[in-house]
């Protein structure tokens, strides 16, 4: 009973950070329905550079504000090369390709400079040992803390978006540009806003899990597939769905590799995708589209 | 207060209005009339600066605004009220009318604003009493109230209305059209877009009748009236086949 | 093929065939991977550059296709000539399984689960046994371990180079009858404008199927191929970085061209094999390339060659535009309506017909219990003020919304839950406000697709360019051209569709909806941006529609052509129908009038 516990405290907490990808996904989405292909990269960069920052002897405070300032920028910068060009010439899918492309450089550009090794990330706070009791179940601090971040990151957000005349000029460009214009909102750099967001979370996501996990520059991946799959489960573009989904897949992926083997647990997530989208693409808190050809 | 001189528009290969120029006072309420397609909206759109013209100049107050984007030309006081009461339906009715003054929030008015929302709310108590219900779900005229409320908030110097009363039953035109002569008592500048030819001319004082991307007419609004205008737009409307003109 | 053109494709054949004689053991072996890189390359070009849809996950379907092949060989014992073969099928069957929510889902989400698909893949091969886990499989029967052989006779490396050309060659040749067919020709329209191929009677989601699972069986094949020459696989193969590349070399060879994917496969397979520089930061390059190309060279190395494309099986000749026009057209058309099987009707009742309409957007109700009939064989027009609900009846009618109440018959049988593409393949077809013109087409392409449904060749046969394939397409060619005589564009036949000005690319659109060979077409405003002289034109054309027995409902705003040219109309305001009678009668109509021009404040009524 205790295994279990534990398995879907580390589920949930996992989750959440899954909510934080999938979240990433959604602001880029609802702004202007383009997905970040290379948002693996997104993930892994932070990291790299906290890393980095650290070893040349910072405090690991600053570090981590470092990588998250990196990430946020590569995705001002991916906005810019990748997305708008694209939307201009009404390329249908060409941003799968450029966002793709961009990912790929990131991570050969972190390659380049850091190697292929795996490398360990220092405790946040907590060390990896550090263990919290709580009705009888061992929990671990990392995981706890990372699920409290990815919370308190989240609901910070939520509150951002619906409070601040910010928050409602984002969500006015996403509903109808060319109203939000004529309202005299420049959607241009809100559309530059939302990817900057986006590449924050997607920094702040694998910063939380760099403790738990060993890094390198291939680390991404997988977050980020997951984080689509946490996205879609709950439905794309609902911030509600970005938590449910996450936490969705945290827990299929802990459980199946609890009980049934550490191997199946990625091969298990990424079939979910398959089968939402295969009997249930909006999700479950997502809306079915209205036009059928 | 403003002019447009000899402006086209092209889509791609349509030509959307062709060498059209026209000129709206201060303090008077404007009529564009004429079929759909005719070009009445395009025209809206490039004093907005929701589209661009292929040639011509847009004068605002003077000064040549054509280079100036959409986004800016809110805050030179050119407000645009879309055709089919366009608004952020996902939001609340309070949000919509915060972000109608979003330019003046942005400059720090922020008192002078809560004041102007007081204000409204009082004007049209429908909307104190939906203030917290999302936009979507109003219906038409409640939606076209508010769009209207919306542009009054960034205290326009030129509103620009697109078919008000597009889908809204009798009644709520009417009402809307009331709303209309309260503006132009108060010297509001406006620039209107109608099908309902008949109505809107009776609110402006002047009028120009738009036929396929051009202007063919224009005049006081009461001469567009009087003067046969009325049978003549039947026929823009409705072809000409001498049948007899309805009575009225 | 004219003796001049034909010289420097013989010189690259000879080339190719003398290849393993004159080339020493390294450059055999860039050939062989080139070979199979241009068939990884052709499968994305297929999908993507003809279909639009994305693959992020080939390198899974490659992984398919070794592995099958290699195990059947090394735990059965079975012959090459059947485990390639059956290594294919199982690609293209695992492609269609993947793709089965292709009708269902935006394009980019199909796009993450090619990738999750790669990823599973490379899981399953790592974790598995049968593949040899983490060690990998070796021992896969191949020329250099001297063990493999085909019919019976052993194959050397020689023999296996010759294998992989033969190959090559065959896909290519598939793929060009497909491409230049009514199923490529579906593919294109689908990946310009989904809603305007199903309102033709294509149906998007079968087609992107169909893309899915072709594009899986040649990257299998590539697969097959690659595991019998390397004689070994590893499960680090199989990578998303794998996909990535075979991604690059499609895109940087040129997608939608046939020569594209040979361009770019066989630049990328010497050019990191030549270079040093190459290699070591090719990840790089690779990504640069993605996030660049299309942006800046959307066209790809294929693109500088310019090109043209075609996508008819017969060469077209000039359209002899001596034949009597309208005759023509007559007789065919009484003919077509007469054997296009489609639904006819008892003598008085009607074509088409609406009972009661109900259509609400987010509580508001656009359509409020319309009711309308339209005979067979009249023009029937369709008007109103702006918003009141024409579009949206229409959009009922066809399908393209769902109904909120009410029903809708067409022949006598009830299409209201049907989707656009299966009412269009009813005999009810209907064009778009703004003509949906299918890029890259010439404007006979783009008509000939039209007949889309009418098509009776299956798909071997049409890929095989057997004969009754062949003769069916120049029929088609021929009952187009006659059509194209007929609205008059014979003599802009052979240029880009999209070229034209905006009132042939409407009347494109019309010839189109004509050789879908319907019981009734419907047009949504085609009169707006013509001039008074290609409207005197579309009202011709219109009227002989009509008079060789086509029901036409007409939409439009310009109401001095539209009531010279119907026989009824239908008024609806505010989501009702206030009129329904003749077009002197709507003239002088009261509340027509009204509701044009609004009800004067100062009206006595």
């Amino acid at each position: 009973m205790n295994f279990f516990l534990e398995l879907v405290t580390a589920g949930i907490s996992l989750g959440a950070v899954y909510a934080l990808v999938a979240q990433g996904y959604n602001i880029t989405f609802w702004a202007v329905r383009v997905v970040n292909f290379g948002h693996g990269s997104f993930l892994m960069i932070a990291v790299m550079v906290a890393l980095a920052v650290v070893n040349a002897g910072f405090p690991l405070w600053a570090a981590i504000l470092a990588g998250l300032a990196v990430s946020a920028a590569m995705g001002y910068v991916l906005e810019l090369v990748a997305v708008r060009p694209l939307m201009r010439a009404r390329m249908g899918m060409g941003w799968v390709v450029s966002t793709l492309g961009a990912g790929i450089v990131l991570q050969a550009i972190a390659t380049d400079i850091w190697g292929t090794n795996t490398r360990a990330f220092p405790a946040i706070i907590f060390e990896s040992t550090d263990y919290v009791r709580l009705l009888g179940v061992q929990l671990s601090a990392q995981l706890l803390l990372a699920f409290a971040a990815a919370l308190l990151v989240m609901v910070l957000f939520e509150v951002g978006i619906r409070a601040t005349l910010l928050g409602k000029a984002m969500r006015a460009t996403a509903a109808d540009p060319d109203c939000a214009r004529t309202m005299g909102i420049n959607i241009r750099r809100m559309i530059s806003l939302a990817f900057v967001l986006s590449g924050l979370l997607a920094g702040l996501a694998g910063i939380l899990i760099a403790p738990l996990t060993g890094i390198d520059p291939a680390f991404g991946l997988e977050l980020m597939i997951k984080g689509f799959v946490a996205a879609v489960v709950g439905g794309l573009g609902s911030s509600g769905g970005a938590m449910v989904g996450g936490i969705f897949v945290g827990l299929l992926e802990l459980l199946v590799g609890g009980y049934v083997s550490s191997a199946a647990r990625n091969g298990v997530v990424f079939s979910i995708l398959i089968l939402v989208l295969a009997v249930r693409p909006q999700g479950l808190l997502g809306k079915q589209p209205e036009i059928k050809v | 207060m403003l002019n447009l001189r000899n402006v086209s528009v092209v889509y791609g290969a349509v030509q959307g209005i062709t060498d059209v120029s026209l000129t709206v006072p201060a303090g008077q309420v404007t009529a564009i009339v004429g079929a759909n397609g005719a070009g009445k909206s395009t025209c809206l759109k490039v004093i907005s600066g929701l589209v661009a013209p292929k040639s011509g100049e847009v004068v605002f107050e003077g000064v040549a605004v054509t280079r100036v984007p959409a986004e800016g030309r809110r805050g030179l006081g050119i407000a645009h009220v879309m055709e089919g009461h366009r608004l952020f339906g996902d939001q609340t009715v309070h949000n919509n009318l915060v972000l109608g003054a979003y330019v003046r929030l942005r400059r720090g008015d922020k008192k002078a604003v809560a004041d102007d929302v007081a204000d409204i709310y009082e004007r049209f108590p429908m909307l104190a009493e939906k203030r917290n219900a999302l936009a979507a779900v109003l219906s038409g005229g409640q939606q076209q109230i508010l769009v209207i409320a919306m542009a009054l908030l960034s205290r326009p110097k030129l509103l620009l209305l697109d078919e008000p009363s597009l889908g809204l039953a009798p009644k709520l035109v009417d009402e809307i059209f009331r709303r209309l002569e309260e503006l132009k008592r108060a010297g509001q500048t406006v620039l209107l877009v109608e099908q309902m030819a008949l109505l809107a001319l009776e609110v402006a004082s002047t009028g120009y009748v738009f036929e396929r991307g051009r202007v063919v007419g224009h005049g006081p609004a009461s001469d567009l009236l009087r003067g046969g205008l009325a049978g003549r737009l039947s026929e823009i409307y409705l072809g000409r086949d001498g049948a007899p003109r309805p009575e009225n | 093929m004219r003796a001049s053109r034909a010289v420097p494709w013989l010189g690259l054949g000879a080339v190719v065939v003398v290849w393993p004689w004159v080339a020493n053991e390294t450059w055999t072996m860039l050939a062989l991977l080139a070979g199979i890189n241009i068939l990884l390359a052709q499968s994305i070009n297929v999908l993507t550059g003809y279909a639009g849809q994305i693959s992020l996950g080939q390198a899974g379907f490659f992984a398919i296709g070794g592995y099958t092949s290699a195990l059947l060989m090394i735990e059965t014992g079975c012959p090459l000539w059947l485990s390639l073969p059956a290594a294919v099928g199982f690609a293209m069957f695992v492609g269609f399984l993947l793709a089965i929510p292709a009708g269902r889902v935006q394009e980019f989400y199909l796009a993450m689960v090619t990738v999750a698909f790669g990823l599973v893949v490379q899981v399953i091969v790592k974790q598995w046994d049968l593949t040899g886990g983490f060690q990998g499989l070796s021992g896969v029967p191949a020329p250099v371990l001297g063990n493999l052989s085909l019919f019976g006779i052993p194959l050397g490396e020689r023999g296996y180079y010759y294998l992989v050309v033969l190959m090559v060659v065959a896909a290519s040749w598939f793929q060009v009858n497909l491409i230049r067919s009514y199923v490529g020709r579906a593919f294109v329209a689908v990946e310009t404008s989904e809603i305007a191929a199903a309102s033709l009677g294509i149906s998007p989601g079968s087609v992107k199927r169909l893309a899915y699972t072709i594009s899986a069986g040649l990257a299998g094949l590539a697969g097959t191929l690659y595991a019998h020459l390397m004689a070994f696989l590893g499960y680090e193969t199989f990578s998303l970085w794998q996909s990535a590349s075979i991604l690059v070399m499609a895109v940087l060879g040129g997608l939608g061209t046939f020569v594209g994917p040979f361009l770019g496969a066989v630049v990328l397979t010497v050019l990191p094999h030549k270079l040093q520089a190459f290699q070591t930061h090719q990840l790089l390059i690779y990504g640069a390339l993605l996030l660049l190309s299309y942006a800046a060279f959307p066209r790809g190395m294929a693109g500088f060659l310019r090109l043209q494309s075609s996508f008819l099986k017969v060469r077209p000749g000039p359209i002899a535009i001596a034949e009597g026009r309208s005759s023509a057209v007559q007789g065919e058309t009484i003919e077509r309506i007469e054997k296009s099987g489609d639904a006819q009707v008892p003598a008085g009742a009607p074509l088409l017909a609406v009972e009661s309409l109900q259509k609400s957007f987010a509580g508001v109700r656009a359509v409020n219990g319309v009711s309308m009939a339209v005979s067979p064989g009249e023009i029937h027009g369709l008007i109103g003020p702006n918003g009141s609900g024409k579009t949206t009846l229409v959009n009922l009618v066809t399908g393209v919304y769902r109904l909120g109440g009410g029903m809708v018959t067409f022949g006598g049988e009830r299409i209201d839950g049907l989707t656009l593409y299966q009412v269009a393949r009813r005999g009810l077809v209907r064009t778009f406000q703004s003509p949906h013109i299918f890029r890259r087409l010439t404007v006979r392409e783009n008509v000939i697709i039209g007949a889309h449904r009418h098509f009776r060749s299956g798909f071997w046969p049409t890929v095989a360019n057997l004969g009754h394939a062949v003769a069916e397409e120049g029929e088609m060619l021929h009952r187009a051209d006659r059509i194209l005589v007929e609205v008059g564009l014979a003599d802009r036949a052979q240029e880009q569709a999209v070229d034209l000005p905006f009132g042939m690319q409407r009347m494109v659109d019309v010839a189109r909806a004509m050789m879908c060979r319907p019981r009734m077409i419907i047009l949504d405003e085609p009169a707006a941006g013509l001039s008074e002289v290609e409207l005197a034109h579309l009202g011709g054309v219109l009227r002989t529609l009509r008079d060789s027995g086509v029901t036409i409902l007409l939409i439009e705003h310009h109401l001095d052509f539209l009531l010279g040219l119907v026989d009824r109309v239908t008024v609806l305001d505010y989501g009702e129908t206030i009129f329904e009678g003749t077009p002197t009668g709507v003239r002088r109509d009261g509340r027509v009038i009204e509701a044009y021009l609004g009800a004067s404040a100062n009206a006595q009524s």
